[in-house]
């Protein structure tokens, strides 16, 4: 018999592991045991819970409350108090920025209460290496229904009529490519999973990986049967080791159950699932790189004609869907496309993930409805701006997509939408920019990321990525000339419309949509050799404004190389002979007095 | 095939479907500027500069990755495109280093060619320099990586054309590059230097090494003079010399874009100090230059002065494997009936013609099948490949590459060979025989397939006959001692049989057949095993004999051989003697004349005495130097006309400087049965002369006038006398045996026209050498052709230094104590050489390889002069030896 009378899910995603999931865990147990709890209180490790800012993260069931930022010392109070007395550790609550209030239970959290839960709805909630805790959940029910109950064509007109969106980024629509591959001649075919999530600032995909794994195999297998495919591959980056490890559990336990492996469900059907591990290129994400590197090739993509489709991985009708994508399937299966489709925009149907990150409270993975401003997202779900500092620009879809500056946060999440403004819906990646960030800057990190990925293999791609990082890092260096903002405009079409892969085709749009909205920082930098959010090393002057300079002197202790003479009651001044250009002062003083 | 009509520039167009944007453009004369571009190469969209723009969607679209549409409209031209294009242009020149002042691409360089063409003279962007080292440490290729556009044609020629593997890109991004493995120098990588990159390099990155600078004044469409695969070239001409080789690139050639070290480097021969340039004449025992017309009526006098006095058939004729065809032809006419003598062979006696003659007779009864496999493209739609001592990556590298290519398209190859060659470390099986056991194995497969009860039954009963007999000696056929003698296992075996079975072999048979002791049973056997498959005929199935000479095939068909007319007509044949005759307007007399082995064994019974030699070197070709040294010096007069001075010219009483294969007009017929028209792109140095021209000076002063003709009037009568040579033929396809038949009805079949299988023969079995442990196997390598006259002389391949040490086992090396590096002396029965070793993995135990031409062909010192094909034959090919340590 079962006495466990509480359950504590400590959030066991990367984020929280970072932060010290793993020492806290230790230390709850110990503190458990030493007070004969062990029975009575089990610690579930589930996977990602989605707040990342405040990791580690616990959820006590059943009463709901959320615990955050947990440490080792913690252990004893929370057992004392909470678990034996049943007085909830009110200090390690949730505390509202704004209100100074504390928010014991989970969903009250404004962070939770905005978000639809559909693809993460088992994220916190089970144990992703218990496959028993997913199909307590309605777990696999989908594979059952379209292995027993439905034909190919049957499933693909119900994803047809859900209107599901590859969330790899480019939108495709999903019934639509599952029936291209359907209808293609051929007895192997393949199905692949696109896990090489690795666009700066997303993690979307790894995060449902780890939190809920089986839901990206049952889309597989719902997958397969529809084209009739019997081998499938999970592409995932080798950085995600605890992906990798959940999926490699999951898959042995699905083989286990009959669920994977030959005559699934006594229905007769094959299919396997073997995991390959990327070597770390960012271009393998682009679909036909991918099937490159899984044949044991360089990934570099070629052009299409042929469409995987027809001819994708060994010259096999395939399809490639990301993880986000495949793990709405099994829902759309079990409750219907229609069902799915009721919430979202015209053209976007469902819920989309972001992961959300930069200058934002919040900091953690999101599930909206699509229709979903981006206001919300920032503000409402991601608690705003830190530091009372002023919202600049979100950046959407990582290097391929663009940046959405304050005048359209009230865009709606929409594939159509958010292109309209100059960004990509994108994998789901949201980096949010305040006062702070220098656009120009910002351009050329991205600039730096992708001629860094780009494979070579196309001339725009290569070279015109390569000429844009340096056309920027003078700008920043403060050698940018007038005739650079032309030589910008001019080469970044002529780049997104010639390259051969969606690498290059997108790889100039960091540039464009900075141009469209932050022009007047490109001036700047050009003409008056400045850089207005002070980001700019080359354009610093590193002198002490005396009128804000407060004397405190702060900056004076942190400077690592005795540059700055400082004495009490009087202004600071740098030696520049001496200054190393560090920003350690810069960053230290609250007074912005550093120019 | 559907038709595809679609608008480009406006214009209507039509294609086949499935072509691109490009090809369709193409096929319609309108241009589109490419640099990664090639028609042999899968085509990648890496350049970005055939960039289209589709007129209904807006869309800039590459065209060569673009299939042509159905109601397409695209442009060319049109300001956007051209914006694009020139944007590329411009990113690409400013990578591009400032040195195209000193480029030896020049004016060839397609980049600078668009940039001029699109007015690109300042890119207006600053310098991004990716400077590499100029690697030029070998003396073929150059490589000036700073130049590299990324187009990846050498890498994908590696990969897709010659199937090598030696480059790969490395790094990424604006890093990446064409890369050797760990980007080692090109010497110390798997590259062959078969130069095919470098040709197809649009830029100076890849460059020929060589002592001319710059670009040639003209370049002309010829053959290459070594191999029977004959290769299209582009000969790059300066000041009357051949400065540049490189391949033709002409679609459906035999060679396309490909080329290997020989034909792309090893032409450098042509221009050394060491050709021919004056007649001589031996005067005191040495020879001394002197006037054509001296020299000629020297020869004349001589060689009429001794037929006078001991008869026609003291004097012999040797013609040449490497000479045109109507050279040889007139050779022939001139020895028999010039001369009175049948007397008449040619090198082909050396690298094959016996096994072309022994099908040929035997598949030929009366009608003019050709049993042969025709195109070597065939290779690549053939049900499965027997390859049997056969090394082709070597002997002819070309024809090497389309094997490769069937083995990358899935086709299973079964090789027959005692050392893992190329081929062996690529087929699906490898039977790794005991050198010589060939007869067995072939007989053993027959076996197999028949015992399993199939094999090509309406075949047979249609072609063939004495099936029965022969299947009965199979069904008895002892598989045991089979496996004794091959030293093949039956499990493995019936691997290679499991294979074969019901399906069309194409066979490649070389060197290791063709001078092996049982070669004429080997191949009676081989042929055995092709009748009872039905490999005959079909596309892609039937033989492929290596041939080493560029004019082996040529040489035979001319005739220049002791037993049969021109067109491989019987001497015996008294019809086609006749018509001959006829023709000529002469008596040819009726004996069977001496083949070269036997012009040999005359000379030492002091019955031969003249000798007249068009290019050949027997002295070095032919095995047992000593031996053919003494015979040679026996002959009263020896006339050599060649293109070098070599070992045998040295002997010579008359030297007659010739023309090499650029320097005269000529037809010429490779293995395939090609017929390849070449004419003189340069002149013959100093005072040499086409061959040609020398053979009808001799016959004029011998009296014979008729023979002093033009070229085109010796064509006229081989096309009119050979039906294979027919007029109006360019190139002559073989005629399949399939057509013949169904061309010919069934009612008029004749019993006399069935190819009659022959008896099983069964080798001896052997008892191991006590003394001599080892076998030598011979062989070729890459880098030289036949016994490397040529070769040898050539001054890049000489630099490379390419090695030529004997090759044995890590097993043996253990055993007795030899490591690489270590000299050794290998003896053999007749003779011994000494050399370095090289520790391979490649060979089993108890074989030694020696690579022949090296070092004047002194590994024919190790091997007995017998005559091939008779019984008493030891074989060529290898011999047993043992090694001693010095």
């Amino acid at each position: 018999m079962n006495t466990t009378r509480t359950q504590l899910l400590l959030c066991g995603g990367t984020g929280c592991h970072s932060t010290g999931a793993i020492a806290f865990k230790e230390s709850l147990a110990l503190e458990l045991k030493k007070n004969n709890l062990s029975e009575e209180i089990r610690i579930i490790e589930t996977g990602c819970n989605g707040f990342c800012a405040v990791g580690p993260v616990m959820l006590v069931q059943p009463e709901g409350i959320f615990y955050q930022e947990l440490k080792p010392k913690d252990a004893p109070e929370l057992v004392e108090e909470h678990f034996l007395k049943g007085r909830p550790v009110n200090r390690l609550f949730y505390t509202e920025p704004a209100s100074k209030e504390t928010i014991p239970d989970m969903n009250s959290i404004p962070f939770f209460s905005h978000q639809q839960f559909w693809v993460m709805r088992n994220k916190g909630l089970i144990d992703p290496e218990v496959i028993d805790e997913y199909i307590a959940r309605d777990g696999y029910f989908g594979v059952a229904k379209a292995l027993q109950e439905m034909t190919p064509e049957q499933i693909v007109e119900e994803i047809k009529i859900s209107g599901l969106r590859g969330r790899g980024g480019a939108g495709f629509p999903t019934g639509i490519k599952w029936e291209f591959a359907q209808k293609s001649p051929g007895d192997i075919k393949y199905v692949l999973c696109n896990a090489d999530e690795g666009d700066p600032g997303a993690f979307m995909d790894r995060s449902i990986l780890e939190a809920d794994p089986h839901a990206v195999l049952e889309g597989m297998i719902i997958a397969a049967k529809a084209i009739n495919s019997h081998q499938g591959y999970i592409y995932c980056r080798s950085e995600y080791p605890l992906a990798v490890k959940r999926l490699e559990i999951a898959i042995r336990q699905a083989g286990e159950y009959g669920l994977l492996g030959k005559n699934i469900l006594d229905t007769g059907f094959d299919f396997e699932i073997d995991i390959y591990e990327g070597a770390g290129a960012f271009v393998c994400g682009e679909e036909t790189a991918l099937m490159r590197s899984i044949e044991g090739k360089r990934g570099m993509p070629r052009p299409r004609p042929p469409f995987p489709a027809h001819k994708g991985l060994w010259e096999k009708p395939t399809i490639l869907n990301n993880v986000e994508t495949l793990a709405n399937i099994s829902q759309i299966i079990l409750n219907g496309g229609k069902w799915y489709s009721s919430i979202g925009t015209e053209t976007s149907k469902g819920t989309k993930v972001f992961a959300l990150s930069g200058d934002v409270n919040n900091i953690g993975l999101v599930e909206v409805p699509m229709g979903t401003s981006l206001r919300t997202i920032i503000y409402d779900i991601g608690g705003g701006i830190p530091n009372k500092k002023k919202f600049k620009a979100v950046q959407l879809g990582g290097p391929s997509g663009g940046c959405v500056p304050e005048e359209c946060l009230d865009t709606l999440v929409d594939y159509e939408a958010i292109a309209k403004v100059g960004a990509i819906m994108g994998s789901g990646g949201a980096i949010v920019m305040d006062e702070n960030t220098c656009m120009v800057d910002m351009a050329r990190f991205f600039m730096d990321f992708v001629q860094d990925e780009s494979c070579g293999k196309c001339t725009p791609c290569r070279e015109g990525t390569r000429r844009l990082l340096q056309i920027l890092e003078k700008i920043c260096d403060g050698k940018g000339e007038p005739s650079d903002i032309n030589v910008l405009e001019e080469l970044s079409p002529v780049i997104k419309s010639s390259a051969l892969c969606g690498l290059g085709q997108t790889g100039p749009n960091p540039v464009l949509s900075t141009l469209r909205y932050f022009k007047d920082e490109y001036i700047a930098h050009i003409y008056e050799k400045k850089c207005p959010a002070k980001r700019c090393v080359s354009l610093l002057k590193f002198e002490v404004d005396p009128d804000l300079c407060k004397k405190c002197g702060l900056c004076f202790k942190a400077c690592p190389t005795e540059a700055i003479a400082w004495k009490k009651k009087t202004v600071a001044v740098i030696d520049k002979d001496k200054c190393v250009k560090c920003l350690t002062c810069y960053a230290k003083c609250k007074f912005d007095a550093i120019m | 095939m559907k038709t595809i009509t679609l608008t480009i520039n406006g214009e209507h167009v039509s294609c086949t479907e499935g072509s691109s944007l490009l090809e369709a453009a193409q096929g319609h004369g309108i241009k589109i500027p490419t640099l990664c571009h090639h028609h042999s190469l899968k085509p990648v969209g890496a350049c970005r500069m055939c960039l289209v723009e589709d007129e209904k969607t807006g869309r800039i679209i590459a065209s060569c990755v673009t299939p042509a549409a159905q109601k397409m409209s695209v442009l060319t031209e049109s300001p956007r495109v051209l914006k694009h294009r020139r944007n590329i242009v411009r990113l690409m020149m400013a990578e591009h280093p400032e040195s195209c002042i000193i480029c030896s691409k020049g004016n060839r360089c397609s980049l600078r060619q668009y940039a001029a063409e699109l007015g690109i003279g300042e890119t207006g962007l600053y310098p991004i320099p990716n400077y590499r080292n100029i690697e030029q440490a070998n003396p073929f290729i150059q490589r000036d990586l700073t130049k590299c556009i990324l187009c990846g044609k050498c890498i994908r020629a590696d990969h897709e054309l010659v199937v090598t593997g030696a480059i790969d890109y490395n790094m990424r991004g604006f890093d990446s590059r064409p890369s050797t493995l760990f980007d080692r120098p090109l010497e110390k990588s798997t590259c062959t230097f078969c130069g095919t990159c470098l040709s197809i390099c649009p830029t100076g990155a890849l460059s020929p090494v060589s002592i001319f600078v710059g670009t040639p004044e003209k370049e002309k469409l010829s053959f290459c003079g070594f191999c029977g695969v004959g290769c299209r070239l582009s000969l790059g001409i300066s000041d009357n010399q051949v400065v540049e080789v490189n391949p033709a690139h002409i679609k459906k050639s035999v060679n396309d874009a490909a080329l290997c070290v020989r034909g792309h480097f090893g032409h450098d021969f042509l221009n050394v100090k060491q050709r021919m340039t004056k007649p001589m004449i031996k005067k005191d025992g040495s020879l001394s230059s002197v006037s054509w017309a001296e020299a000629i009526e020297l020869v004349a006098d001589r060689l009429t002065q001794i037929k006078d006095k001991h008869g026609p058939d003291s004097i012999a004729f040797l013609g040449s494997s490497k000479c045109a065809n109507e050279e040889n032809y007139l050779f022939q006419k001139l020895a028999r009936i010039g001369f009175k003598t049948n007397n008449i062979d040619n090198g082909g006696y050396i690298s094959g013609r016996l096994m072309l003659d022994l099908i040929d007779t035997r598949t030929d009864p009366g009608r003019r099948f050709n049993f042969f496999a025709g195109t070597l493209s065939g290779l690549e739609m053939a049900e499965v490949i027997f390859i049997a001592g056969a090394d082709p990556s070597h002997s002819i590298p070309v024809a090497g590459y389309y094997l490769k290519r069937s083995v990358k398209n899935g086709t299973p190859v079964i090789v027959a060979d005692p050392r893992k060659t190329e081929m062996a470390g690529l087929a699906s099986v490898w039977l790794r025989l005991k050198p010589g056991s060939d007869l067995e194995l072939i007989n053993a497969l027959s076996a197999l397939i028949y015992r399993k009860n199939v094999y090509a039954d309406s075949f047979i009963k249609r072609f063939t006959r004495g099936f029965e007999k022969y299947s009965e000696s199979l069904s008895s056929y002892d598989l045991d001692r089979a496996a004794r003698i091959t030293g093949i296992s039956i499990q493995e075996m019936e691997r290679a049989a499991d294979l074969l079975v019901g399906k069309k072999i194409a066979f490649m048979v070389g060197d290791g057949i063709i001078k092996n002791r049982y070669g004429m049973e080997t191949g009676e056997a081989f042929l055995n095993l092709a009748l009872m498959t039905g490999s005959i005929g079909y596309g892609g199935a039937g033989f492929h004999f290596p041939a080493k000479e560029n004019n082996q095939v040529g040489a035979w068909d001319m005739g220049t051989v002791p037993d049969k007319l021109p067109g491989r007509q019987p001497l015996n044949d008294s019809l086609s003697r006749t018509s001959w005759e006829k023709l000529w307007g002469g008596e040819i007399p009726h004996e069977v004349g001496l083949d070269l082995c036997g012009m040999i064994e005359a000379a030492e019974q002091a019955k031969l005495k003249a000798l007249y030699i068009m290019g050949e070197n027997p002295l070095r070709s032919l095995p047992d130097r000593q031996r053919v040294l003494n015979a040679l010096e026996k002959i009263d007069f020896i006339v050599v006309q060649d293109i070098l001075n070599n070992e045998t010219s040295k002997l010579a009483d008359a030297v007659l400087p010739g023309a090499a294969f650029c320097e005269k007009k000529g037809t010429f017929t490779n293995m395939e049965g090609r017929l390849r028209s070449v004419s003189a792109v340069v002149e013959p140095p100093g005072d040499a002369k086409s061959d040609f021209e020398i053979i009808g000076l001799v016959a004029e002063k011998c009296g014979h006038t008729s023979l002093k003709c033009s070229v085109e009037s010796i064509r006229e009568e081989l096309s009119k006398r050979i039906p294979m040579y027919e007029k109006g033929r360019s190139n002559f396809h073989p005629v399949w045996i399939k057509e013949a038949i169904d061309s010919d009805p069934a009612e008029e079949d004749d019993r006399e026209r069935l190819i009659s299988f022959s008896q099983v023969v069964t080798a001896d079995e052997e008892e191991a050498d006590k003394e001599y442990l080892f076998t030598a196997i011979i062989g070729s390598k890459r880098c030289h052709l036949g016994s490397g006259t040529r070769t040898g002389y050539s001054p890049r391949i000489k630099a490379f230094n390419f090695s030529d040490a004997i090759e044995i086992s890590e097993q043996d090396s253990k055993d007795f104590g030899i490591s690489d590096g270590n000299k050794v002396r290998l003896v053999s029965r007749n003779g011994a050489i000494e050399r370095e070793v090289c520790v391979k993995k490649n060979i089993g135990r108890g074989m030694v390889f020696v690579p022949a031409a090296f070092n004047g062909n002194d590994a024919g010192l190790l091997i007995r002069l017998t005559k091939l094909f008779d019984s008493t034959s030891e074989g060529w090919n290898c011999c047993p030896v043992k090694l001693e340590k010095i």
